[in-house]
């Protein structure tokens, strides 16, 4: 099931939370319409973590983390790395990155089985990576952009790229990740995938301004709500095929 | 397409790899080109999806960075994309999209290269500074960003395909997927004021601007030109420098700053002189009316005095608004003349005149683009290399260039009408206009012609519903053959037009605040010509009006209702006319429609008795058209012909058939039977009404 969202008047809402298949991140300080959107959704399913990353909300943007993980910046403080130990479940594991590229949910998209990154990404990081989530990961650009975090969104069902990806590409990576993929766009019309849509296998939220044919869009690659990405090509054809004209 | 580029060699010192290989193609100077491919290769994606439609997850297991390269599994390309040659490549490619994609392939006898330098703030004493030979493309940024400018630029394209990313595997051949093409300014190549002369091929133009080619002639170079001056003049501030070409220096610069506009008002003092006729006697006002004149006079000394540089440069931009552009060059006793080709218009948005603004134009206009673009596969035609006919500049390829260039073509969507049309509309409405001619002569033309006045009619150029533009016409207020034809007194011709689709709601614009001029029944001449619009509406309008009393009829101003024409009333009779009123007036509510109508009966009886013959003769050709017309057309509009489907015109309410037409001309052998006609007629409105009460 896909819903929308807004965390304080912003539709970026995946630079403000985190949603994975065994748990959830979202900033402290929003509205409380914003978690409520998520806890009639996700309520005593998975934890739903308020946190801050030294002392930030964009904790989308600076986390990564997959069923397995939860990876954060080396800047996480030990009060808020405590808070997290103690409100996710104890097969989540958690780790700092001593990275460079400190946003880690721009540099990182995964999904429980296979991550890509930022190819300027260090050796060590990763294997951290590939250790903490349990993921094959693969340097990558999504339409030659390197923060593939930013311009995809994965889950294990399918996921969402950046609509200037070539079709070759999008086959490969899709061929590659084992997934489906198609290109798309959220918040009506904006690329940054990452940013205006948060999914795992069974929800998604993206922002407020996704218009329904993209929300069907992500429900069918997603498969939510009994969709199936053939939906795309069957029932929504004429809707796309009329937006792409 | 990736984001426009500067490109690391100067538009004096292409190299020659380049410019051998430059093709003209105009598919590649379009810009949207790629833009409808992604939406052509979405649609193909998602039908391409819809045929496997269970397996989503496509098997292309290859990879396109290191050159095609075709896995048998998953897998193997998993391993592929860990291993150190894909991820060589990744860094390559990575590296090649932050700097120039060429600038590590194309290695060019410039030493300056290496110091990228830029006149953050060029002052007077920094005169010899040498600037040109690298532009920091951080400068530019905002302006690569714009997508403004690109249709000021030409865009070539190499058949030496430049893939930035080298090929690790040498084993696999790699097909070529991006472009790179090269833009140049059009201002640089190609004289605007000069376009209808005879064009010299953009090609051979660039290649005499090449310094090299200066250089093998092993003439004086003094003598050539080597020089672009660029000349700003904005709100009182000038400058202008000259750059030597080989060197880019700037060899002579000049910048004037003089109050001449008014403050906070806008606009120089002498155009508001102009403005308001008369010379504002304020201090400011004559001081700027000082200054201004200051300014001229101290550019016309700069230019004088600058001779040598001026006759010396290839290429003069200017950059002034549109009023002021004949200042720098306008007078007699100017340096170089006014309509010379070296003269340019600067296609660049220039800020306040400074130095600074004066080299950045330079080194815009100066430096070579360059974009990638995707490889598109050429059609059956593969495109030429004009390399071999440089020395004969190809017609067609230039051609070809010009039309591609939007200059011309301004882009809207209306269809252009077809000329043989608008020639057979022209004839026609001389036809009608020929006072020789008979209206017989007129119609029979009319008549031959149909098809192709349908044709017309139908088509959906509207300049071939307005004849505004036909030279007999003459701009006079008559847009359509119909008002020609109400003009002319033609009423077989009106008729004919009516059934076969000219609108009769089409106004000709005069006078524009009445409801957009008049419509051809309200510019009728006569009383017998606005009665044949009239019959012709009452014959062909639906009987029952919708709820809302909407009719497109309405729109074309002809009254409702219809009486047969009354000869008594030509002759000045007040009673009678009183008498006609009383009875027109309720006429529109159908119950009261019986007594008006038999009063129209016995209205006739007087008409043969009383045996008028100067309106006999007079009406003669439309009463009997109009009296031999029976009820037919009511019918009609229950079966339509096939060809009703041309003449209706205006939807529903307007429809006829050239079954009409049929009848009209059967019954015209019926004329001398007048009584019997009238006596269907009245009937068949008797029936009518009938009806109506019923309902």
């Amino acid at each position: 099931m896909a819903t929308r969202a807004q965390f304080e008047n912003n539709n970026e809402i995946g630079v403000f939370s985190k949603l994975t298949n065994s748990y959830c991140l979202v900033a402290t300080g929003g509205s409380t319409n914003f978690y409520s959107v998520f806890e009639s959704v996700l309520d005593d399913v998975i934890p739903i973590v308020h946190t801050s990353i030294n002392g930030t909300r964009i904790v989308g943007s600076l986390t990564a983390g997959n069923r397995n993980g939860l990876l954060v910046p080396f800047y996480t403080t030990d009060q808020e790395l405590q808070h997290l130990r103690n409100s996710l479940p104890d097969e989540v594991a958690i780790q700092r990155v001593e990275e460079r590229f400190s946003a880690l949910g721009n540099v990182i998209a995964c999904n429980d089985y296979v991550a890509l990154v930022h190819p300027d990404l260090d050796k060590e990081t990763e294997e951290i990576i590939a250790d903490v989530l349990q993921v094959e990961v693969f340097k990558q650009t999504i339409a030659d952009n390197v923060l593939v975090g930013s311009y995809c969104a994965l889950s294990n069902h399918g996921g969402i790229v950046h609509p200037n990806t070539s079709v070759q590409d999008q086959d490969e990576l899709s061929s590659l990740l084992q997934v489906p993929l198609v290109a798309g766009t959220v918040n009506r019309g904006s690329d940054v995938i990452g940013a205006g849509l948060v999914v795992n296998d069974w929800c998604a939220f993206a922002g407020l301004d996704t218009t329904s044919t993209e929300l069907s869009v992500i429900e069918s690659i997603f498969r939510l709500h009994d969709a199936q990405p053939s939906a795309i090509v069957n029932d929504m054809r004429d809707s796309l095929i009329d937006s792409l004209n | 397409m990736s984001v426009n580029k500067i490109s690391a060699f100067k538009i004096f010192n292409i190299p020659n790899s380049i410019l051998d290989s430059i093709l003209l193609d105009p598919r590649f100077e379009k810009q949207g080109v790629s833009a409808q491919n992604i939406h052509l290769q979405n649609k193909k994606r998602l039908e391409a999806i819809k045929a496997q439609n269970v397996m989503l997850i496509p098997d292309s297991n290859s990879c396109t960075l290191c050159g095609e390269v075709v896995f048998d599994s998953f897998l193997e390309q998993r391993e592929h994309y860990k291993s150190p040659i894909h991820l060589k490549n990744l860094e390559l490619k990575m590296a090649a999209q932050d700097s120039s994609p060429l600038s590590s392939e194309i290695s060019i006898g410039n030493d300056a290269n290496s110091t990228l330098l830029h006149p953050k703030k060029l002052v007077a004493s920094d005169i010899g500074y040498s600037e040109t030979a690298g532009i920091d493309p951080s400068l530019f940024e905002d302006y690569l960003k714009t997508d403004d400018f690109i249709a000021s630029r030409v865009w070539f394209s190499t058949n030496a395909v430049s893939d930035s990313v080298q090929i690790l595997d040498p084993a696999v051949p790699r097909p070529p997927t991006k472009l790179t093409q090269y833009g140049i300014f059009k201002a640089v190549l190609f004289d605007k004021k000069s376009k209808s002369l005879q064009q010299p091929s953009i090609l051979s133009e660039l290649k005499s601007l090449q310094l090299s080619n200066l250089e093998k002639n092993g003439k004086n170079t003094s003598a050539e030109k080597i020089y672009w001056s660029i000349l700003l003049l904005s709100g009182g501030h000038f400058a202008a420098g000259v750059f030597d070409n080989q060197t880019g220096k700037l060899v002579a610069h000049k910048t004037i700053h003089r109050y001449t506009t008014r403050k906070k008002q806008g606009k120089s003092q002498s155009s508001h002189d102009n403005a308001k006729n008369q010379h504002a006697k304020s201090a400011g006002a004559q001081l700027r009316r000082y200054n201004e004149q200051k300014l001229l006079d101290e550019i016309k000394d700069t230019l004088n005095s600058w001779k040598q540089y001026l006759m010396m440069s290839s290429r003069i931009f200017q950059s002034t608004s549109k009023a002021s552009r004949r200042v720098f060059f306008g007078h007699e006793s100017s340096v170089v003349p006014y309509d010379s080709p070296t003269i340019r218009i600067c296609p660049l948005q220039v800020k306040r005149p400074t130095l600074d603004e004066v080299s950045r134009v330079y080194g815009l206009l100066s430096c070579v683009f360059t974009r990638s673009v995707d490889y598109i596969q050429p059609t059956v035609t593969a495109p030429k290399s004009i390399n071999s006919n440089i020395a004969v500049p190809d017609q067609s390829e230039a051609q070809d260039y010009s039309s591609s260039s939007d200059l011309e073509s301004d882009g809207t969507l209306d269809p252009e009408p077809r000329p043989e049309l608008v020639a057979f509309l022209y004839e026609a409405a001389s036809m009608i206009q020929d006072k020789d001619k008979t209206n017989e002569q007129v119609i029979d033309f009319l008549k031959t012609n149909k098809s192709t006045l349908l044709d017309a009619f139908l088509d959906p150029a509207t300049e071939l519903r307005y004849l505004e533009k036909c030279p007999l016409v003459n701009g006079s207020r008559s847009p359509t053959l119909l008002f020609l034809a109400a003009m002319y007194e033609r009423p077989e011709s009106i008729l004919f037009l009516l059934d076969h689709g000219d609108d009769p709601s089409i106004t000709n614009g005069h006078p524009p605040m009445y409801s957009g001029g008049k419509t051809a029944y309200e510019m009728s001449p006569s009383r017998p010509i606005r009665d044949v619009f009239r019959k012709y509406r009452f014959d062909n309008e639906v009987v029952f009006e919708p709820a809302d009393d909407f009719s497109e009829w309405n729109s074309s101003r002809i009254p409702k209702g219809w009486k047969e024409p009354d000869p008594v009333k030509l002759q000045p009779h007040p009673q009678k006319d009183t008498k006609v009123k009383q009875k027109k007036a309720p006429k529109p509510k159908p119950i009261s429609q019986p007594p008006s109508n038999t009063g129209s009966k016995s209205d006739h009886k007087q008409i043969e008795t009383s045996n008028n013959k100067k309106s006999e003769i007079k009406q003669s050709g439309i009463l009997n058209s109009l009296k031999s017309k029976p009820s037919e057309p009511r019918r009609n509009m229950s079966r339509l012909t096939p060809n009703s489907q041309f003449s209706v015109s205006s939807g529903k309410t307007l429809a006829t058939g050239s079954g009409l037409q049929n009848n009209r001309l059967t019954t015209n052998a019926l004329q001398g039977d007048l009584a019997a006609q009238r006596e269907l007629r009245a009937k068949a409105a008797e029936a009518r009404l009938a009806k109506l009460g019923g309902k």
